[in-house]
């Protein structure tokens, strides 16, 4: 807890918490761009967000997230402080006091984006009735893989002092994750930093001739969330493992 | 003198990783806007101006705004770390000309990026997808425009890396400011945000060019966005007082 | 010719004064020491000079001209400096960190073999920065002021992380740069024993205020310390110099008196003498330039 306590203090005056607001508003701002205006659309208002919301997120959160760790860890980079530290807490309490306040910042994130969402569906006057399992399972999902991501990226601030690396690897992982978005599904199992995707628990049937779209819910892919969970705590365990082993 | 400090700036980046960042990233582009390309066919037309709009949709839409954000963000953290600000700001050049040789060199590697954009492009027409005869003369115009719109974005990227001493958080503001000048090119608007400036110029959703007629406006909005930011880069500078 | 003058510089931060109406004079040709304790102001005042810190009160002069925006670039091109900690582009060489100023310089590529030659880097010049020691980096922060041959150098604790060696062949450079190359020094340390063999001029900052500043000589005139005598009879000897109306202090056996002059000590040995007391011994202390320092910084009153 002294640890955890102890990032909240260095935390200070670092103004994260605009860069937690500024992940799902970015977000927000890109959906409300597409989102559905007219009085037929509204019926389906919450579906055709959560349905544009995977591809958001594949474009938004390996940037948010690689954004996060590096917040997180180039405190630490900056200051020369890890030959300080290392001396004063063991390794693991440091970087476990770094992943729990991540894991605080990525729930505030996941929560401000489906406040927003709601916000977003009351101000435009929503006829479709909300499915909170389905709002659920986004928030758990998204959750799930921004995880994954952050992990990812705080595994590589560990292991290399370049930042530049961390944010070049967020953008990249972006701009794959939407070509995932265009390719067909099976392709996305194989790239992990779009996992959005396949786990999805909207579908939309387009009609090409009618140009018109409805939208159905799908399975919610509980083995594809499990791979997730599990992949991030494999990079748990990677970002524990480097931590121990690196040369100060 | 400002070549001198340009010269200075090119030293900075000997040996720097930033040249992995500006080959992998047009390079994914690339491979995955031809690979579309040819899976679409049904919908798209076999043609040159297809292929560039596929190449060309999300780099310019979602990627070209942060990668410039990541070039301008790498050449302030260098400064920002080693107390290098003592050691510039003692130097005798005027600090707007620091600022200047910083946009010199971010402007040349935006340049990079489109030429080697555009090397990929007919690389990839020719030799994957097979395109006949090479593309038309607009593209080049496409990617040209595309460039002198980054001038802006790399100028309001350098102040925001000045005065943000994270690596992180400009790069992340770029990104929403790119996503925020989609939503404004999609409702006419794009000519008022610098970050629309670079879809625009490019024309990488339409094969027609959609600056037709507004080719004077589009100049004029990069020119403006420019002299603004410089104005205030100049005005930092010398009012602040200099912290390491 | 002064090389710098200030008149009434002052730096606020908030409430707090960091440099108080300081009225800095640098002769030309001479090496400055500008002594103070850790946060004296010392820094704040040389980041002023150089117009990186804009000064809330009062003006500077550089080189007989006014720093401001109009001179600037010509002064900073006669200057070479090194505040607070070297700075330096820790993925290049060294050979590529002096490139790089020389080109803002304006310096030719040559120079930059003469100024690693001075600091012993030679060696070292294709070695990035980044594996360099502390005192390496040093070295090479006072490589870069040196590049262009400046008519003034302004450095900031210079020796700091260098070993013995080191800071005495930097001394000796420091020392022998008006003689040589026509260059005045504003060197700033705490190291006062070191500077002491260097210096000519010698100012003392504390708490933002200027408390001395002259030639050392004169500085050391304050060096007189206390006069110690050893006398047969103390009691006797302690009652004549308390009818003179001198404060007299046991320490011991010996009696401690406060600085007198020549003839005033001749006068009170003879009246010693006189009545008895026995003068066995008569010693003057004097005190280091670190304990003329200390007892100004303390007491915060200037000397002037």
């Amino acid at each position: 807890m002294t640890a955890f306590f102890c990032e909240l203090k260095k935390a200070r005056r670092r103004w994260d918490w605009l860069v937690v607001a500024g992940i799902p508003l970015c977000v927000l701002l890109w959906a409300s761009g597409g989102a559905p205006a007219s009085g037929d659309e509204r019926a389906s208002y919450y579906s055709s967000l959560l349905y544009v919301l995977p591809v958001l997120h594949t474009v938004v959160m390996p940037v948010g997230m690689a954004a996060l760790a590096s917040r997180l860890w180039d405190a630490e980079t900056k200051g020369c402080t890890a030959k300080l530290l290392y001396t004063l807490q063991i390794r693991a309490s440091l970087y476990g006091a770094k992943t729990a306040l991540g894991a605080v910042y990525l729930t505030a994130v996941v929560a401000l984006e489906m406040a927003g969402l709601l916000g977003m569906g009351r101000l435009s006057g929503v006829t479709e009735p909300l499915d909170i399992s389905r709002l659920a399972w986004t928030a758990v999902s998204t959750l799930a893989v921004d995880a994954l991501l952050f992990l990812a990226g705080s595994l590589l601030c560990i292991r290399f002092r370049q930042t530049l690396l961390v944010m070049g690897v967020g953008l990249a992982c972006s701009l794959c994750g939407l070509f995932a978005a265009y390719m067909p599904v099976q392709f996305a199992y194989f790239v992990p930093f779009a996992y959005f995707l396949p786990l999805s628990c909207v579908g939309l049937d387009w009609n090409f001739e009618t140009r018109t779209g409805s939208y159905y819910a799908l399975p919610f892919q509980v083995p594809m969330l499990a791979l997730t969970a599990a992949l991030a705590a494999l990079l748990l365990v990677l970002g524990w493992r480097a931590v121990q082993n690196k040369e100060v | 003198m400002l070549h001198h400090c340009i010269a200075a700036e090119n030293r900075k980046l000997r040996g720097s990783p930033i040249w992995v960042v500006f080959f992998l990233l047009p390079l994914l582009s690339a491979a995955y806007g031809t690979f579309n390309f040819l899976q679409n066919q049904g919908v798209l037309r076999f043609n040159w101006y297809n292929l560039w709009t596929q190449h060309t949709l999300f780099y310019a839409l979602f990627f070209f705004s942060p990668l410039v954000g990541l070039y301008a963000a790498y050449l302030w953290r260098l400064e920002h770390l080693g107390h290098n600000w003592n050691l510039i700001m003692s130097q005798p050049v005027p600090p707007l000309y620091l600022f200047m040789a910083k946009l010199a060199v971010v402007f040349k590697m935006a340049l990079l990026t489109q030429g080697w954009m555009l090397t990929l492009y007919l690389l990839s027409g020719r030799l994957w997808a097979k395109l006949p005869g090479l593309p038309p003369a607009e593209v080049f115009l496409w990617a040209l425009r595309g460039a002198l719109a980054a001038a802006p974005v790399i100028a309001l990227q350098l102040l925001l890396a000045m005065l943000i001493r994270s690596f992180a958080v400009p790069i992340l503001i770029a990104l929403g400011c790119g996503l925020a000048g989609v939503v404004l090119s999609s409702r006419g608007l794009g000519l008022v945000w610098p970050y629309s400036l670079m879809i625009a110029g490019m024309n990488s959703n339409k094969t027609e060019d959609a600056l037709a007629g507004s080719e004077f406006s589009f100049v004029l909005s990069c020119l403006v966005f420019l002299a603004v930011f410089l104005l205030a880069a100049d005005c930092l500078l010398r009012k602040q007082d200099v912290k390491a | 010719m002064n090389v710098i003058e200030t008149s009434g510089l002052c730096k606020q931060f908030g409430s707090h004064f960091a440099v108080d109406h300081v009225a800095m004079a640098v002769p030309e040709g001479c090496v400055y020491g500008f002594i103070g304790p850790n946060g004296a102001g010392k820094s704040t005042t040389m980041k002023m000079l150089l117009g990186l810190c804009h000064p809330t009160a009062g003006h500077v002069q550089l080189l007989g001209k006014a720093m401001n925006d109009q001179n600037r670039l010509a002064l900073l091109r006669q200057t070479g400096s090194l505040i607070e900690n070297p700075s330096c582009y820790g993925h290049l060489t060294a050979e590529e960190n002096l490139q790089i100023v020389a080109d803002l310089k304006g310096v030719d590529k040559k120079d930059i073999d003469r100024v690693l030659d001075i600091v012993h880097l030679q060696k070292d010049r294709r070695r990035k920065v980044g594996q360099y020691s502390l005192g390496m980096r040093q070295r090479l922060g006072i490589a870069m002021a040196l590049l262009g041959g400046p008519r003034l150098l302004i450095l900031d604790e210079p020796t700091n992380g260098l070993d013995p060696a080191g800071i005495q062949e930097m001394r000796a450079l420091i020392a022998g740069m008006p003689r040589e190359c026509g260059t005045s020094v504003l060197i700033s340390s705490h190291l006062l024993s070191e500077l002491e063999q260097i210096i000519d001029q010698v100012g003392i900052i504390n708490r933002g205020r200027l408390l001395f500043q002259g030639p050392l000589t004169e500085l050391q005139k304050h060096s007189r310390g206390d006069v110690v005598l050893r006398l047969l009879h103390p009691e006797q000897g302690a009652a004549v110099l308390q009818r003179s109306g001198l404060t007299v202090r046991r320490e011991q056996q010996d009696l401690l008196l406060p600085p007198l002059r020549d003839a005033r000590l001749a006068e009170l040995v003879q009246a010693l003498a006189a009545a008895g007391a026995g003068v066995v011994g008569v010693t003057v202390r004097s005190c280091t330039l670190e304990e003329i320092f200390l007892n100004l910084t303390e007491s915060g009153v200037s000397a002037q």
